[in-house]
């Protein structure tokens, strides 16, 4: 008896020492130990820096090209050279005597043949070669022209790759090039399944972006000096508020990126002094509430954020009127009221124009006083705290006349009337539901989309509808959201967007939701039509194997080639970083978990560092399911030292941060992502499930030297 | 006799988990590879299937991870041959690494081109070498070709045309 209660001893007092053991191992972390072996099996976090990467680029096509004489007969060919448009080209080339260079890509038809002439008198020539067809050997020529008025021919071939097999299908259905708008159309993708790419008058593929992580949802804008605009790869918010702005050409070189804290989402705009107007967020919009409500205007020298205009202080943020964009998610720390989706200058009085799809409103303010001028939209809603901005309604005048609906991309068209009281301003008016009320709401299937032109006259505060395309199409081309509308000033045609076409069994349907979830097929039409209605171009942009999802965000006519965005020379110029960047802030009210628990999983769509910047875009389940409400926290532990963050996080699991490594002690660390998810649509209800996971990468941060 | 069967048992687990770390090492250190002035080419790996599952996945508006399942079959009778490659430029020049003159070549002598379009291999969890011409640099990736089934079965060799010389490696 005595034996056996010394047994029970023993082992109460070993089960004692174990538990105490493990609080004491628990508390001092040695479980999390960011041991030298629990390292050794982390995969380095890659470095990757797209501008220091290029500049090395353009050395190592020099450095090859150097080896050899290449003249005009043997132009040295890089096809792709920054990996970003492949299809287009440089050919570099030394001449005995100066030249201007003129370039040929060879069409289907002479309509499609695309040339250009560099015509700066040469002896070192880098021409770019744009608008190759894919799939096939081009046939290119170069000739060159020297000062005595001789000229000298070169053919090359220049082999391209097939289009990637998951690119979107795009059917001509109409084209009649001599009475189009010169150029090439630039249809601009908004999913990161879709590409963004050119198109000729024949409907082929002249050029696309091979990356498709960066300009998701924006648009695309050619700049004074003949670059183009987008925003960059680095998200910030779900799904398309990118912290940064490329400024690049379509061999893919990217010149200048400006880091905007606080996201830019939809359009963005060059000023006449070359400062960008973007709509954007509040710089803290994760400790604001709301997203999508602020206008910036960014310094184009410094990068920086020079001017703000919140619209929560001069609209009503409360003011909720129907729509459909967003689930139904409670206590959200974002929430999307307004939805800015296009803000323009109108440089007759400096004031802004800008849109909110959600509000169906286009509102005109002041930017130094942040007062309202007028609000062009239904006079529907405006009851309660809103009630306020009824004064600001523009009133409807003539017979033909109907609001427009959700709409997207508000332009000035040129003076028609000489009377500096009026503004005639061209809208895509999507139409959805054309009511706020689920009452009255438009069944989408007698529903449609237009583009629509509306004469304002703002000393009388009337609108008057002028022009409209769209309407006579019906439901074929509705278009529930997305979209675009262009004046195109060398015809007077207009360039429409039918953006996002939601599909079911080919019917129109107005499931956004489902539509970007890819449960249901959204397509795109795109139509350039002349002042009298005459179609003069159209696209059908549809869907493939590999993706229930064609949209088109927007589109431009872009001119073939634009010299300014080509006058720098390999090597010469390294792209510049500027502006703001948004670090996260060590996050002080939680601890770091003590233990791993392995329910939680985490996967990542990019992690890498960019000198002393760590960025990470990744997403987190639990047990095997994506839930819509969660947290997410990065743990980075070395021998000596424990980080914390808390990501910025999205809905279904999606997180990024920006993490300033310099900030670090040196040394090597282990990165753990902590994270919690929430059953069901209420942020601040429901049952709750934690987890702490390794992230399968490392990161060494070096000292100072 | 319990004792001497259990070691018995642990010695043969030993050896075969030495045998079995042993082949593994072996493809893995696998390095010969062909050879000209500008250029080397490993093969790091190969396989040959009937069918190739791709999964695209894309972020949805709203930050769901669509999974569109996509299956990629060969033409009748024939089979894709991946091969995982290195190709590298080891010496600056005008010297292009043309996918033209690149081919797998069966038992009986049959010859067979890159497929035309092997994108797909993108979405099925393998990184593609681009189609195009190679100017420079380090260059790793799968590349597909389709061989017929018969082919697969017997011995296959890499066929590169490099600065005007034919120039093999076995494949298997």
């Amino acid at each position: 008896m005595k034996r056996k209660l010394w047994i029970a001893a023993f082992v109460v007092l070993g089960i004692v020492l174990v538990v105490v053991a493990g609080g004491v191992a628990v508390r001092n972390g040695f479980l999390v130990r960011a041991s030298a072996f629990r390292l050794s099996e982390l995969e380095e976090v890659p470095e990757f820096d797209i501008l220091a990467w290029q500049f090395s680029r353009e050395k190592e096509i020099l450095a090859n090209f150097q080896v050899d004489a290449h003249g005009l007969e043997n132009p040295f060919v890089v096809l792709d050279p920054y990996e970003m448009n492949p299809l287009a080209a440089l050919l570099l080339f030394d001449t005995q005597t100066p030249c201007s260079v003129e370039m040929r890509v060879g069409g289907k038809d002479a309509v499609s043949e695309i040339s250009y002439t560099l015509h700066q008198q040469l002896l070192h020539h880098e021409v770019p070669v744009l608008g190759l067809y894919p799939g096939k050997e081009n046939r290119v020529s170069l000739t060159a022209h020297f000062s005595d008025g001789a000229s000298q021919t070169t053919f090359l071939s220049i082999a391209t790759d097939a289009l990637p097999v998951d690119f979107q299908v795009y059917s001509l259905v109409e084209s009649q090039p001599a009475k189009m708008e010169p150029g090439l159309t630039l249809m601009i993708a908004c999913f990161s399944h879709s590409y963004t790419c050119l198109l000729d008058a024949n409907g082929d593929v002249r050029g696309y972006l091979s990356r498709k992580d960066m300009a998701h949802g924006t648009s695309i804008v050619l700049l004074q000096n003949g670059r183009f605009l987008s925003t960059g790869n680095e998200y910030r918010q779900i799904p398309y508020n990118m912290t940064s702005l490329w400024e690049w050409n379509w061999l893919g070189k990217v010149f200048q990126e400006y880091e905007v804290p606080h996201a830019v989402h939809h359009d963005v705009n060059e000023l006449p002094n070359g400062d960008f107007l973007a709509v954007s967020n509040h710089r803290d919009m994760f400790q604001t509430g709301t997203r999508e409500d602020v206008v910036v205007v960014v310094d184009r020298a410094t990068g920086m954020v020079e001017k703000e205009i919140d619209f929560r202080n001069i609209l009503v943020e409360t003011r909720e009127p129907y729509h459909h964009f967003h689930p139904d998610v409670r206590n959200t720390p974002n929430i999307d009221w307004m939805h800015t989706n296009g803000a323009i200058l109108d440089s007759h009085d400096g004031t802004y124009i800008v849109s909110s799809p959600t509000q169906s409103m286009v509102v005109k303010v002041d930017p130094e006083t942040s007062q309202i001028v007028w609000i062009l939209g239904p006079h529907e809603g405006y009851d309660g705290e809103s009630a306020q901005l009824e004064p600001f309604l523009l009133s409807p005048v003539g017979e033909e006349f109907e609001w427009a609906w959700c709409q997207h991309e508000p332009m000035i068209m040129p003076d028609a009337d000489g009377n500096p009281d009026t503004l005639d301003l061209l809208l895509f008016d999507n139409g959805q539901s054309r009511s706020f009320s689920k009452d009255g709401a438009v069944l989408p299937e007698h529903n449609y989309s237009r583009a629509v032109v509306f004469r304002i006259d703002e000393k009388n505060r009337t609108v008057e509808q002028l022009w409209e395309y769209g309407k006579e199409r019906g439901s074929e081309m509705y278009s529930t959201f997305l979209g675009d509308a262009d004046y195109l000033p060398g015809t007077s045609n207009r360039l429409i967007c039918f953006g996002g076409q939601l599909r079911t069994e080919g019917k129109p349907v107005d499931e956004i939701f489902s539509g970007v979830m890819g449960t249901t097929v959204t397509r795109s039409r795109v139509v350039e039509v002349s002042e009298d209605g005459e179609v003069v171009f159209e696209v059908a942009v549809a869907e493939n194997a590999f993706s229930s999802s064609a949209e088109t965000y927007q589109v431009e006519r872009i001119p073939v080639f634009s010299a300014g965005g080509f006058a720098d020379s390999l090597g010469e110029v390294r792209g510049q970083r500027v502006g703001e960047s948004k670090f996260l802030s060590p996050c002080t009210s939680v601890s770091a978990p003590l233990l791993f628990t392995s329910k939680l999983g985490v996967s990542f769509q990019d992690m890498h560092r960019e000198g002393g910047r760590l960025i990470v875009d990744g997403s987190i389940s639990y047990d095997g399911k994506t839930y819509l409400l969660g947290r997410a926290f990065l743990v980075f532990r070395s021998e000596s030292n424990v980080y914390l963050f808390e990501a910025n996080t999205s809905l279904n699991g999606r997180f990024f941060a920006s993490v300033n490594l310099q900030d670090f002690e040196p040394g090597e660390y282990m990165i753990s992502v902590a994270g919690a998810v929430r059953e069901g649509n209420d942020a601040l209800n429901g049952e709750m499930f934690q987890g702490h996971v390794l992230s399968g990468y490392r990161v060494c941060v070096e000292g100072e030297e | 006799m319990f004792k001497s069967k259990a070691w018995g048992r642990t010695t043969c687990l030993l050896f075969l988990l030495v045998f079995l770390w042993g082949c593994g090492s072996e493809d893995a250190e696998k390095k010969e590879g062909i050879s000209s002035f500008f250029w080397d080419v490993h093969i790091e790996r190969w396989e040959t299937t009937p069918l190739l599952k791709s999964t695209q996945s894309s972020v949805q508006y709203n930050g769901v991870v669509q999974t569109v399942q996509h299956e990629q079959t060969p033409s009748e009778g024939m089979v894709f041959l991946l091969l995982d490659l290195v190709v590298e430029k080891k010496q600056a020049g005008a010297s292009v690494f043309s996918w033209g003159d690149v081919f797998v070549e069966d038992s009986e002598g049959h010859r067979f081109s890159r497929h035309p379009n092997d994108s797909f291999l993108d979405s099925s969890d393998r990184q593609r070498m681009k189609g195009t011409s190679l100017n420079f640099g380090k260059n790793e990736g799968f590349v597909c070709f389709e061989i017929p089934e018969g082919s697969a079965k017997g011995s296959l060799r890499l066929v590169v045309l490099l600065e005007q010389q034919e120039h093999s490696l076995e494949i298997k």
